[in-house]
């Protein structure tokens, strides 16, 4: 089981979100505070321990450790402090397999996807779809961690204004945001905001293939 | 006159006396008996693993009170469960005001309660609780309501319950 918790760490690496709440959850659940500062915990060198913990909380949870798959179920609310990553979803799964490096390479988050984020620049950043899938992964010696957002009409804002399309892909590594077809718009846009957000018209001349050709579904 | 009267009321008192001794009896007899047979202190089961390791502690299930129920079932007080690694080391501690043991046809074994459950690895690293739990033995734990995971640190080794 402890393999699940290097994929939700792994999730929010160099995706660095933040909190946010998640349309269905019922008024009466508490929420942590919309995206807001940039949390310091992330720009520290500390050890493991002193760290704030992720905390899952669900109406129901199923941990298969025969299949490797686990699931929460209904209201589901990812914090990780840590990492600066809140996701908000119906479903969330992990289905670990591992790898040769000993971390691990899948999780879906699905139905009402809200993920909240503060990125490596402190800047926030929020994300809807209908599902998002983790993967990490190594190609020829260099490590991937992408999130594509896939259905209902995806959606990522940030200090530069508004990108959609279908699917957006997030890339964990390198904190871009790219999406496969040209329905991608910036709707707003901030003078002193990262470029955080990268059109596929621009990146197909130098970006490698590989991080456009990531697993989208 | 007064003689047979004195005689018929020691007899109704005798006869009242009697029958009050025989039901108290009958009470008390039928109180023992279900205290006695139904009721155990103490309870542990455990679980061994498969050769080579066959020596060493799979799981085990403690509780402070057991009694039995229908169907093979027997209702656990203040269970705890426990998992080893091969080598002996504590894995993981669960534990539930009460929960029923079930065994399965497979020979698998469930532990299932309405009431909550906490769950914690014994490094500390990862701590799991809720409301109606269902778990079968070396497979698969389900929560079925308010389910809240704290996990510490990174995981660096693998947990099985």
């Amino acid at each position: 089981m402890k393999k699940i918790w290097l994929v939700f760490l792994t999730f929010g690496a160099g995706c660095a979100l933040d909190a946010q709440t998640n349309v269905s959850e019922p008024a009466s659940a508490p929420q942590p505070p919309a995206v807001a500062a940039p949390a310091p915990a992330n720009d520290t060198n500390a050890p493991p321990r002193d760290q704030p913990p992720t905390v899952i909380t669900s109406q129901s949870s199923v941990f298969n450790w025969k299949s490797n798959v686990y699931v929460w179920e209904g209201n589901v609310h990812i914090d990780d402090p840590q990492m600066r990553l809140t996701c908000d979803c119906d479903v969330f799964t992990a289905e670990l397999r591992q790898l040769a490096d000993g971390k691990f390479n899948g999780a879906t988050a699905e139905r009402n996807v809200v993920i909240d984020f503060l990125d490596d620049k402190g800047q926030p950043g929020h994300a809807t779809s209908d599902k998002a899938v983790y993967t990490y992964s190594i190609t020829n010696s260099v490590t991937n961690k992408l999130v594509v957002l896939t259905g209902g009409n995806p959606t990522v804002t940030n200090a530069q204004g508004l990108l959609t399309g279908d699917p957006i892909i997030l890339d964990c590594i390198t904190g871009k945001v790219y999406s496969k077809n040209q329905e991608t718009r910036i709707l707003q846009t901030g003078t002193n905001a990262p470029d955080l957000f990268e059109d596929m018209s621009r990146r197909k001349t130098n970006s490698p293939g590989s991080a456009i050709s990531a697993p989208s579904k | 006159m007064q003689a047979e009267i004195a005689i018929r009321r020691a007899m109704l008192v005798f006869i009242i006396g009697v029958a009050g001794t025989l039901a108290l009896g009958l009470v008390m007899l039928t109180g023992v008996a279900f205290g006695q047979v139904m009721e155990a202190e103490g309870f542990k089961l455990p679980e061994f693993y498969d050769p080579p390791h066959e020596t060493q502690m799979k799981w085990l299930l403690e509780g402070a009170k057991a009694r039995p129920l229908a169907e093979g079932q027997i209702l656990i007080d203040s269970a705890k469960y426990q998992t080893f690694s091969t080598n002996g080391d504590l894995e993981m501690t669960a534990e539930a005001p009460q929960c029923v043991l079930r065994p399965l046809n497979s020979g698998q074994k469930t532990v299932s309660s309405a009431g909550p459950l906490q769950v914690r690895t014994a490094d500390g690293k990862l701590y799991l609780e809720g409301k109606g739990f269902l778990l079968q033995t070396n497979s698969v734990l389900i929560i079925s309501n308010n389910s809240r995971t704290v996990i510490r640190g990174a995981m660096t080794n693998l947990f099985i319950p």
